[in-house]
């Protein structure tokens, strides 16, 4: 019996640590567990009065979902500058990540769940862009603004569901990526592709766009593999293309969160001379063109998508705009990163 | 259990028995979480826990049935991949909806069919059969699915996923059946009783002519019905079929099991213990999303709580077995 009553005093430690030691403004959320907590019995919407206490204040919770933020500098350059935007006008910050990139449901559970604690607006970087929809639907019922970063909504989704989505165009900047390959290709050669996680749009995008920069010359893509954005599966799937195509010139890699494992298979094969130009122009790209192992990369702007995202939200929750005020794309813009600007990117790099 | 055995009368014999000390957790836990955090007994919360855990809970039926026999089942997450993927594939073909339904949960049956026959003719350990055939059923999917994902179901199926009558989620009386009728089957019925005698006490079985092997197939094709049935409900939630999205489901549903008290030794564990293990981690989840913390803290919180959980059981379980052996000796003695 002993054992048991330990048992249960430390599970009450645990959870009672949990609730007082949560990592957003702690004031803020113990005060408003107070209040909604006497307002339940009364069966009240607390959302409602919540909203209602805090547009008295003009303080607001935003929320971002996104993926893991493990090994994935770029997320959290967003995420640390959406959560310093938020906190600089005085709202809460809440964030939810899922355990891998491939956890699609986690996200949408994670999204109902940050709906009911109460959220004035989203920001989302969806893992599937058709799997977020129920999500996105939910949020429109509870009248919950939604901006999307990084990832868009899938072809066909009903534009009443999010403000706008803010990104890189994906696309075009790896149309510039393609031609500019085929240009120090001379027009002819064979390269690779080293994929995203299958079905994630910006992924499929760069993807689809590198093909189209290198329509109209004799380069010829003779193999691409999802590399799952992580270096363990890019490893693995440049080890595969090497050996069933060993005279490629090129590789396109749709991140810079690959190439240290693209850059071990390469090294382990013995093969050189091969261009690799990738995307994102993260700290490790940026260096790596730096250094002349890799030949270029696509910079995005990860902290304009940040900051755009939040000063929409904010403009919509004031009142000041309404979510038809804004076009359905916002470009963050992306920069060609060589050798010769790579010192400068590197600054600007996440 | 211990009807027939005269002992010593204990005071606090109701007080310090497993389920009652369970209960008595299960409810302090539910009233910690109400006072700590907002919202959480919010019925619509407790309708999204619920629908949230019905992915977890029925394909668990099948995964405690297979533990019961000693066995496991890791096909789970493929079937839940697979079943949808041939719905939505021979629906895009223009295969009547109705039939594509169908023949996806058809698929289920028979990839827990083939798990079954790997497993009692062949001979192959059930970690292996069935994580091969998981990872077979998750390569098909990727191939029939062309890699990505699959979208386009139509639009009444995906009400099942996310509609409700009454205020109820359709998601969670779909649970409530499919987990009424396999506490049923289990419980209630010949077969189901003689499951628990499987891989302990064959020789029960065949004395009163079933064959063992028979009913190990048919407990693994039951496995894959319901994964089957799981994977079309989470499809109807998401309004797409990701190739990768019951990879986190697979190792939740051994979890649930285990947090209801099955033992992976086999001999023991009920499909209503099971599913209230996965209305738990649900409800866990749920609660740490509500807090905000942050998700790194998360998964340390989940894991120490299920840990304690899991202990407390054990611990019980242990002096349960010291008691009984205990009167087994007084007997023993007159």
């Amino acid at each position: 019996m002993k054992k048991v009553i330990a048992m249960l005093l430390s599970l009450v430690m645990v959870l009672g640590m949990a609730a007082c030691g949560g990592t957003n403004t702690q004031e803020e959320s113990q005060t408003t567990a107070e209040d909604t907590a006497e307002e339940e019995t009364e069966e009240t919407e607390p959302a409602e009065s919540e909203a209602e206490a805090e547009t008295e204040t003009g303080s607001y919770k935003i929320g971002f979902s996104v993926k893991t933020l493990t090994n994935e500098p770029f997320q959290a350059f967003i995420a640390d500058m959406i959560q310093t935007k938020v906190e600089e006008a005085g709202c809460e910050f809440v964030l939810a990540t899922t355990d891998s990139a491939e956890d699609v449901a986690q996200q949408v559970s994670q999204i109902e769940d940050m709906l009911v604690s109460g959220i004035d607006a989203l920001i989302v970087n969806p893992l599937d862009s058709n799997a977020i929809i129920p999500a996105l639907e939910r949020c429109k019922e509870e009248n919950v603004p939604v901006i999307m970063v990084d990832s868009g909504p899938a072809e066909g989704t009903d534009e009443s569901l999010y403000v706008t989505y803010i990104g890189t165009d994906n696309y075009a900047g790896s149309v510039t990526a393609g031609e500019k390959m085929a240009e120090e290709l001379g027009g002819e050669g064979k390269v690779v592709i080293v994929r995203g996680v299958s079905g994630n749009t910006a992924g499929e995008a760069r993807a689809n766009g590198f093909k189209a920069g290198l329509e109209g010359t004799n380069v010829e893509v003779v193999a691409e593999q999802p590399g799952n954005w992580s270096n363990d599966d890019a490893l693995q799937a440049m080890e595969n293309m090497l050996i069933a195509n060993p005279d490629i010139d090129g590789v396109y890699s749709c991140s810079d969160v690959m190439l240290d494992g693209i850059l071990e298979a390469i090294d382990s094969a013995g093969a050189d001379d091969i261009l690799i130009y990738s995307f994102d122009g993260l700290t490790n790209g940026c260096q790596l063109v730096l250094d002349g192992r890799v030949q270029a990369t696509m910079q995005q702007y990860p902290s304009v998508m940040g900051e755009l995202a939040v000063e929409y939200l904010l403009q919509i929750l004031n009142g000041e705009k309404t979510a038809d005020d804004f076009e359905k794309f916002v470009d963050s813009g992306v920069a060609y990163v060589t050798q010769e600007n790579a010192e400068e990117a590197l600054q600007n790099a996440p | 259990m211990q009807k027939n055995v005269t002992r010593r009368k204990n005071p606090f014999r109701k007080v310090s028995g497993r389920p009652f000390v369970r209960t008595l957790v299960i409810i302090a836990v539910i009233l910690m979480m109400a006072a700590l955090i907002p919202n959480f007994l919010k019925f619509s919360n407790l309708m999204n826990v619920l629908r949230q855990a019905s992915i977890i809970a029925i394909p668990a039926i099948g995964v405690t049935m297979a533990m019961i026999t000693k066995g496991i089942d890791l096909s789970t997450s493929g079937v839940i991949a697979f079943a949808p993927m041939c719905v939505i594939v021979m629906y895009h073909a223009g295969i009547p909806f109705a039939l594509c339904v169908l023949c996806g949960i058809l698929t289920g049956v028979l990839a827990g069919l083939l798990n079954g026959l790997l497993i009692a003719r062949v001979g192959v350990l059930p970690f292996i059969a069935t994580y091969v055939s998981g990872t077979i059923m998750l390569g098909l999917t990727m191939v029939i699915g062309n890699g990505g994902s699959v979208t386009g179901f139509p639009k009444g199926y995906t009400q099942i996923g996310n509609g409700s009558v009454l205020g109820i989620p359709w998601s969670n009386i779909i649970m409530l059946l499919c987990v009424a009728a396999g506490a049923l089957f289990l419980g209630k019925t010949k077969y189901g009783n003689r499951i628990y005698a499987l891989g302990n006490n064959e020789s029960v079985i065949r004395m009163e002519g079933l064959s063992p092997e028979k009913l190990l197939i048919a407990i693994y094709g039951i496995g894959g019905f319901f994964s089957a049935v799981a994977g079309l409900l989470l499809s109807s939630q998401l309004s797409t079929v990701h190739p990768t999205q019951g990879n986190s489901y697979q190792l939740d549903c051994i979890a649930a099991c285990i947090l209801g008290g099955t033992s992976m030794l086999g001999g023991s564990g009920t499909v209503i213990n099971s599913a209230l293990g996965a209305i738990g981690i649900a409800a866990m989840r749920n609660a740490l999303n509500l807090l905000g913390l942050h998700p790194y803290v998360q998964n340390l919180l989940l894991g120490t709580l299920i840990i304690l959980i899991v202990a407390v059981n054990v611990l019980l379980k242990q002096r349960e077995k010291r008691q009984q052996e205990g009167f087994n000796i007084r007997r023993a003695d007159t």
